[in-house]
């Protein structure tokens, strides 16, 4: 099947593009690096069936981060039908310099023109109908988040076509200009990017609107800082109202009242303990006396409550104000906002992308990392965000728990998150290059993306998380069973009740948090403990080893070699961390 | 000094009063929620810092008012009054439906009861931060 390849800096609507041919879903946001991977899609043209791939952003065929290395690769080994070079017309000279590149390797191109409703609005007005003449391939305009220019863009892909990049010299510089050699220098390629641009690109006078001085106002510290403090404020008062709505109103009623009863009484097998009940009852319905879906602990109990009641509606309002957050392009400032401060442990602001979309699920956040350049820094994030970020799910089930500890707890993590970020920068060899980040302008979300990112999100948590969550509950109950766990325990008891001054039951949360963290931390409600245990109790659970799925993904992006050295920090933070909650735990007198 | 000016400059006051009190009862070992009849005062200390730093823009963006950049301060204050107001009325909207240990929906009198005063000086102050719109449509818009 003839491929079509869509190619283009981030953040130019790529995506936007790739959704509207296809028909797909792939994922899109206001900010560059959001497309780390290929996404495959199909479309018709003139009844022909077309493949049509998305490619992560790029500067340059010249990789310079793992995104960039996808690109060059796929560009490689496709033998693309067409190349869509997707350039933004409100930086028209950047998407020339890859357009140029694209043009010498002999890629058959037609250019789309997009968010050219943007560079209307910014008074730039750009020559389509020159450039297609300079160029040679064919130039339309679009705005992708509308659909305008899609249809002509999509008539247009057949005309896609191979230019001799000398041609475009001498169509520039006359005949007598054209001496430049081929692949040309990059000196050269934005030389003639100039030359081209004075020819179509021109700029009207433009006044600073509202919309600018917000966006200034909201990376300068002084205003930035306080803005910060109000939107993740907001954010946790949504995401508490909204879960705490579904999970205390409706959800933990019609489990504790309806659900919980009737399968303790209908399930045969119970007896007056756990223990004096069959096998089968104890693993999957758990203590017939308890009055609590949460501390039930079998598997049609505590393993649908804790996804179902408490975990799913936290990933539906975290990733509802996620996105928002990330369609209005709030994100990039946050990473300007931070970027000093990441400097200090040898990272850069855009860390706080894979950062904040782990305090979703860690597994995209792995994957996310890829947006950054060195091998160091991609190792420090995984890392990082494996053993001190707690994922959606897991903030979930700590509101329904300790809600008035929550917000202690995850300033703790952060603080754990950059000490060990220090340490890490000062050990691991490597460089920390510099960027320079590309902030996006801010846009209204639009509606039917936001609802329709946030169901794709909450169904890949239905569809990867719960067998997970119902598999490890059924393992962790056989464990029980078959006394592995208390001898877990009794093995660990004098680290678990010493150094970290939790009760040896804490293991049996343990060994779940290497299934699932959520249920692990939804399994410490049912262990009689304090308020101090029970707080350093789920710091311990999330300085744990990352749930099975991060696991699998660290493995997969880092290789066996970077994840076993993950493994040993993780296990360094676990009883350093752990100790020190511990310890604040005892001299806060809680 | 324009009508505009005024306006926004003796909001940002009584803004940044408000979140100074708020700060002053959320402090741990203070955290005290004072209910006034009418006005009630959350004792949070994150939501004073943001209702003050809200005045404090608010009032600075008033004294230039006159020019973009002193609208862009009103209105970046009035964002983060938004983001706390908001936040109440959803809330208190969530927390109307649910019929507690009663039953799955609240009765009509709990459901109308949710809404009464006493609010906080966010919801309180929420409507006057609205002329805004007024003074941004008349620039012609963002």
């Amino acid at each position: 099947m003839k491929k079509i390849l869509l190619v283009g800096n981030p953040n130019v609507g790529k995506s936007v593009i790739f959704n509207r041919l296809s028909g797909a879903r792939s994922v899109v946001s206001n900010y560059p690096g959001t497309t780390v991977d290929f996404t495959r899609g199909y479309m018709e043209i003139h009844g022909e069936r077309f493949e049509i791939i998305d490619l992560p952003g790029s500067f340059s065929l010249e990789p310079k981060d793992k995104a960039e290395e996808v690109t060059r690769r796929m560009l490689k080994e496709k033998k693309p039908h067409a190349v869509v070079s997707v350039i933004d017309a409100t930086s028209v000279e950047r998407g020339l310099y890859l357009t140029l590149e694209l043009l010498e390797e002999g890629y058959p191109l037609v250019v789309a023109l997009n968010m050219s409703d943007l560079a209307r609005d910014k008074k730039i007005a750009v020559d389509g109908q020159r450039l297609e003449e300079i160029l040679g391939v064919p130039v339309v305009s679009t705005v992708a988040t509308t659909g305008g220019g899609l249809r002509e863009l999509v008539s247009r892909i057949p005309e896609a076509r191979r230019v001799d990049v000398t041609q475009v010299v001498q169509r520039i510089k006359g005949k007598r200009g054209g001496k430049l050699h081929t692949p040309l220098s990059p000196d050269d390629r934005w030389n003639l990017i100039d030359k081209i641009s004075g020819q179509v690109v021109f700029r009207g006078k433009y006044k600073h609107t509202l919309k600018d001085v917000i966006s200034d106002l909201s990376v300068q510290p002084l205003t930035g800082i306080p803005l910060a403090i109000a939107v993740l404020y907001g954010f946790w008062s949504f995401f508490s109202a909204f879960a705490g709505f579904w999970t205390d109103g409706f959800l933990s009623k019609l489990f504790d009242e309806y659900w919980l009863p009737w399968i303790q009484g209908s399930f045969p097998g119970a007896g007056a303990t756990m223990a004096a009940s069959s096998p089968l009852y104890a693993v999957l319905v758990g203590d017939p006396v308890a009055s609590s879906s949460l501390e039930a602990m079998g598997v049609l109990t505590s393993g649908l409550f804790v996804p179902f009641a408490i975990v799913l509606p936290a990933i539906i309002s975290f990733y509802l104000v996620l996105t928002v957050l990330e369609d209005t392009g709030y994100l990039p400032r946050l990473a300007v906002m931070v970027d000093s401060v990441f400097h200090k442990i040898g990272l850069h602001g855009f860390a706080i992308v894979p950062t904040i979309l782990s305090l979703g699920c860690n597994v995209p956040a792995v994957l996310a990392t890829r947006i950054l350049e060195t091998r160091k820094q991609r190792f420090m994030v995984m890392t990082l965000l494996g053993v001190f970020i707690p994922c959606g799910a897991q903030i979930g089930v700590m509101r329904d728990l300790i809600p008035e500890y929550v917000g202690l707890i995850i300033v703790f993590l952060f603080f754990g998150y950059f000490v060990m970020g220090a340490i890490l920068n000062k050990l691991i060899p490597g460089t920390s290059p510099e960027i320079l980040m590309d902030v996006p302008p801010y846009r209204t979300p639009n509606e039917r993306t936001v609802i329709s990112k946030t169901w794709m999100r909450a169904s890949h948590f239905l569809v990867e998380a719960i067998p997970i969550v119902l598999t490890g509950v059924l393992l962790v109950n056989t464990l029980y069973w078959l006394g592995v766990i208390d001898w877990i325990g009794n093995i660990f008891e004098p680290i678990f009740v010493t150094w970290f001054g939790v009760p040896a039951e804490t293991a049996r949360p343990l060994v779940m948090a290497f299934m699932r963290k959520d249920m692990a931390v939804g399994m410490l409600g049912g262990i009689p403990m304090s308020t101090g245990q029970l707080i350093t109790s789920v710091v311990l659970v999330s300085l744990y080893f990352p749930c099975l799925a991060t696991f699998l993904m660290i493995l997969k992006e880092a290789g066996p070699k970077d994840l076993l050295r993950s493994v040993a920090v993780m296990v360094f933070s676990f009883f350093l961390f752990g100790g020190l909650a511990h310890l604040m735990v005892a001299l806060g007198g809680i | 000094m324009s009508w505009g000016s005024l306006y926004f400059g003796f909001l940002g006051v009584v803004l940044l009063v408000f979140g100074a009190i708020e700060f002053i009862t959320g402090l741990p070992g203070i955290r005290e929620v004072s209910d006034l009849g009418w006005l009630s005062i959350p004792g949070d200390a994150w939501r004073g810092i943001i209702t003050f730093f809200s005045g404090l823009f608010v009032f600075m963006g008033s004294v230039k008012f006159q020019n973009i950049h002193g609208l862009g301060e009103v209105v970046l204050g009035l964002i983060m009054l938004w983001i706390v107001a908001g936040c109440d009325i959803f809330s208190t909207v969530l927390e109307s439906i649910p019929g507690g240990e009663e039953g799955w929906f609240n009765t009509f009198q709990g459901f109308v009861s949710s809404y009464t005063p006493p609010y906080a000086p966010e919801l309180w102050l929420f409507p006057f931060s609205v002329v805004v719109i007024y003074f941004i449509r008349k620039r012609g818009g963002g």
